[in-house]
């Protein structure tokens, strides 16, 4: 009889909770939702988040995931190679099949096996799973290749679940088109590519009562029109976040208010050194460059002060070495380099030849739609004209800029670098290996060493240590040269909807900014 | 030109026009596999990024893709969307109605106001009112369009809030004749403000030539008004010239559609061509600009028939080279 009283409050909570934010509440994204699938391109993981679940939560990047859809991921043995997994008992997918340990397998083998997505490699190669084997309804057991002492904490919290029953017969998933059927808090009711996405809550969410019963996701791309579209009261919140030019003015507005996404930023902004091209290939060389750079003033004159400085990858990052400096702000040093590696100004035209006497030019590449970048780039281009390089800062259209930098013809380009590569320990080892920060097969005697401590180490301690190791490296002679991390600031009304968290690298548009949790809001989910 | 060379002219341009369209996104470096994959793409064997191009046809050699690619033309097939995972027509044909409903009211707008404001400026005697009209035209043609929206929406959507922001109907309500009709108010408006200008010259130009005619001074010697000379005797002369203008107009803002819908967030063709070309989308993209290619051909051949009906001087003409 008790359970029943409580069974009835808990749902009187759960009406009242949902008929106070009965009204659909309407957010723009900055990206058109064509679909809404693991391997639907761009999609952020935040999004897909509110239709799928993880075995583990909330992220991979802080170092605080705990089982999610998983009641328990242990390892097995000693190796760090083994993991068993038992997973919640009473979970449905959307369309009321019982979510079971059938489903996990198959996804897991899916993506390890399948068609590729930005995610996959986190079975097929860093970790790369060879046993993927159900033990019986809710639990299963997973083998890697080489120790894979962080799956509970990273692997865990990086692949999306999906459902056997609609996917087993999938042979083109990027052409998927199937019901979108996952088991999160909300379910896609409606999908208008380039129009917008209608969520509603799931009502059976078994991680907690979703507050808010229907969500309207728009996509607009121009972040000045969003930013109006909130003021005009068009619309209640912008997962984008706010330019800094418009923080103050939104800030004043008494209808709209402005969050700051967490003291921590995990997404910054980032000078790419070719180092497939002569003379970035020269370590010294980079160091060099990165020791001419002065950050704090890129950040002053770009976002206006708006963020940190810091190294690569975001010291935020519980996986970062502790203290890790990046060479920066110290032109002289820079120069004295320079010279020595035989780059003088023989012409006394204040440039730099090469060794030779050739004259060098560099150019700086930068996306055109990113000004904040193009500004970047303009200090950046003053900053090594001082040490005596002439850098042409060229502004390409973003696709080209992509191309550009997947084909390597490029000397400099500045770039977003976002959680996954600056928090995420296991991409650490994907960008060192696959053309990020260096890649396999060019010569790094050094790397190797290190990759492969990396490999071998079968604990979390070990693995942290030789993941420090790694970036301790990289730090002395910088691919990726950190110009800021800017401060994100989240604009939303707050008349409509104030239960905005701001998650570290998920900023504040996430399923934990909009469920009820039924066990009490754990410690990373508190505002 | 005869009939036949015509017919013949246009289908070279309308071949041109679709092998250029083939190119020209394979020029670009890089590939697809990048969109689709992200900064990872680079770990991909090449087996799985053959695997991947496969999906889309764009494994094979660069003839036989060309081959496949005039020969679904032909069928109406023009490809998998990459980014969508949908058929391109159908893609296109979703997005297509919206852009139409902007292009086409603007150019009805663009046209009526900017053969009056020519008329006008024949009309008005005094020659600073004039040079009033020809500034204006010429300031108000040189502004761009990304601007003017973005004006327009703090101006009427966010201050008076008169108007929506962006998007093409209400969200909450759905596709209603008012919603629709509200939401297109600005993106129309910034189109026809920009192309305005364009008319209004070519009107202002064809009205000068007209009034200049014979027929015109033997109407004002047998005392008709000013205006009615305008009105009656110049205006339909001066018509002609802008039927060609109608059609290649139809090209100049289809394209100018691309600015005005990023915007407003107007989910037209002209923002799927943008999404399209910054995901390396090549069928999607070579769709799209087929289909311009197509109208604005289609548009001109439509003007050419127009024309030769108008004025039977060109039909005679027709009619002695055949």
């Amino acid at each position: 009889m008790r359970s029943l009283r409580v069974a009835a409050g808990t749902g009187l909570i759960a009406c009242l909770a949902l008929q106070g934010f009965a009204a659909p509440l309407r957010v723009a994204v900055a990206y058109e939702v064509t679909n809404l699938t693991p391997y639907t391109p761009g999609l952020p993981e935040t999004l897909l988040e509110l239709v799928y679940d993880k075995l583990a939560a909330p992220s991979p990047y802080l170092g605080n995931a705990k089982p999610w859809l998983a009641t328990a991921i242990v390892p097995e043995g000693n190796d760090g190679k083994a993991w068993r997994i038992q997973l919640r008992d009473g979970v449905h997918w959307h369309d009321g099949v019982p979510f079971t340990a059938n489903d996990v397998v198959f996804t897991l083998r899916y993506y390890r096996d399948g068609t590729p997505n930005r995610w996959t490699h986190h079975v097929s190669d860093t970790p790369k799973l060879t046993t993927i084997e159900p033990i019986d309804r809710l639990s299963l057991r997973i083998g890697c290749e080489r120790p894979c002492p962080m799956f509970d904490l990273v692997t865990a919290a990086d692949l999306v679940i999906l459902p056997e029953h609609l996917w087993r017969s999938v042979k083109e998933p990027h052409l998927y088109h199937g019901p979108l059927v996952g088991t999160g808090p909300y379910r896609v009711s409606q999908l208008e590519a380039g129009r917008f996405l209608r969520l509603e809550a799931n009502r059976g969410y078994f991680g907690g009562t979703p507050r808010v019963a229907s969500i309207f996701i728009s996509f607009i791309r121009n972040p000045a029109t969003a930013f109006a579209a909130l003021c005009a009261g068009e619309l209640d919140a912008v997962a984008a976040p706010v330019p800094a030019e418009l923080v103050e003015p939104l800030a004043h507005r008494k209808d709209v208010a402005v969050t700051a996404g967490g003291n921590s930023p995990v997404f910054g902004i980032e000078l790419r050194v070719n180092f497939d091209r002569a003379p970035f290939s020269d370590p010294e060389f980079r160091r060099a460059i990165s020791l001419a750079i002065r950050p704090g003033e890129v950040l002053q004159r770009v976002v206006l002060g708006q963020g940190v400085v810091g190294p690569f990858p975001a010291l935020t990052s519980p996986w970062t070495k502790p203290g890790l400096r990046q060479p920066s702000d110290d032109p002289r040093a820079a120069a004295a380099i320079f010279d020595a590696m035989g780059f003088r100004d023989r012409n006394g035209d204040g440039l730099r030849e090469d060794p030779h006497g050739a004259p060098i030019r560099f150019s700086l590449k930068v996306s055109s739609s990113e000004p904040l970048h193009q500004r970047a780039a303009q200090v950046v281009a003053r900053q090594l004209k001082a040490v005596g390089f002439d850098i042409e800062a060229g502004v390409v259209d973003p696709a080209r800029a992509r191309a550009l930098y997947t084909t390597r013809q490029f000397d400099l380009l500045i770039d977003d670098v976002t959680p996954h590569n600056l928090a995420d320990p296991d991409q650490l080892m994907q960008s060192v290996m696959y053309g990020y920060l260096w890649h396999e097969g060019k010569s790094y005697p050094e790397l190797d060493a290190l990759i492969n401590n990396w490999r071998i180490a079968s604990t979390v301690e070990a693995r942290m240590q030789a993941g420090f190791a790694l970036q301790e490296l990289h730090s002395k002679a910088p691919v990726a040269i950190m110009l800021y991390y800017p401060k994100s600031h989240y604009a939303y009304r707050p008349d409509v909807y104030a239960g905005w968290r701001a998650i570290p690298g998920l900023g504040v548009f996430h399923k934990w900014s909009l469920i009820e949790f039924r066990d009490g809001v754990p410690a990373w989910a508190k505002p | 030109m005869t009939r036949t060379a015509r017919i013949a002219g246009y289908i070279v341009v309308l071949w041109l026009g679709a092998t250029a369209n083939f190119l020209l996104p394979r020029l670009l470096p890089g590939d697809p596999v990048d969109f689709l994959i992200g900064d990872d793409a680079g770990r991909l064997t090449s087996t799985q990024r053959t695997a991947m191009l496969a999906q889309f046809g764009l494994d094979r050699p660069l003839l036989e893709q060309y081959r496949r690619y005039l020969s679904n033309i032909a069928r109406l097939d023009l490809g998998t969307s990459l980014a969508h995972g949908k058929p391109v027509l159908k893609v296109i044909a979703a997005r297509l109605p919206w852009t139409l409903l902007l292009v086409g009211v603007s150019i009805i707008l663009a046209f009526v106001i900017g053969f009056s404001l020519a008329c006008l400026f024949h009309w008005v005697e005094r020659a600073r009112t004039a040079s009033a009209l020809m500034c204006t035209a010429v300031f108000s043609g040189s502004l761009p369009s990304f601007w003017v929206g973005m004006v327009a929406i703090a101006f009427f959507a966010v201050k008076l809030r008169w108007l929506p922001t962006h998007g093409a109907a209400s969200l909450e309500e759905g596709l209603t004749l008012s919603g629709v009709f509200k939401h297109s108010v600005l993106p129309i408006a910034t189109l026809t403000l920009g192309y305005i200008p364009a008319v209004f010259l070519v009107a202002r130009a064809a009205l000068e030539d007209a009034l200049g005619e014979g027929y015109v001074a033997l109407a004002r010697s047998h005392g008709a008004t000013p205006l009615r000379v305008l009105l009656r005797q110049a205006a339909p002369i001066a018509l002609r010239p802008l039927i060609n203008q109608f059609a290649m107009s139809f090209g100049v803002l289809l394209g100018g559609t691309v600015i005005v819908e990023t915007v407003f967030a107007y989910p037209g063709l002209g923002l799927l061509l943008y999404e399209g070309i910054l995901a390396l989308d090549f069928p999607l993209v070579q769709g799209v600009f087929l289909l311009l290619v197509f109208s604005v051909v289609l548009a001109n051949i439509a003007a050419d028939i127009l024309q030769v009906r108008l004025d039977p001087r060109l039909r005679t003409e027709l009619d002695s080279a055949a």
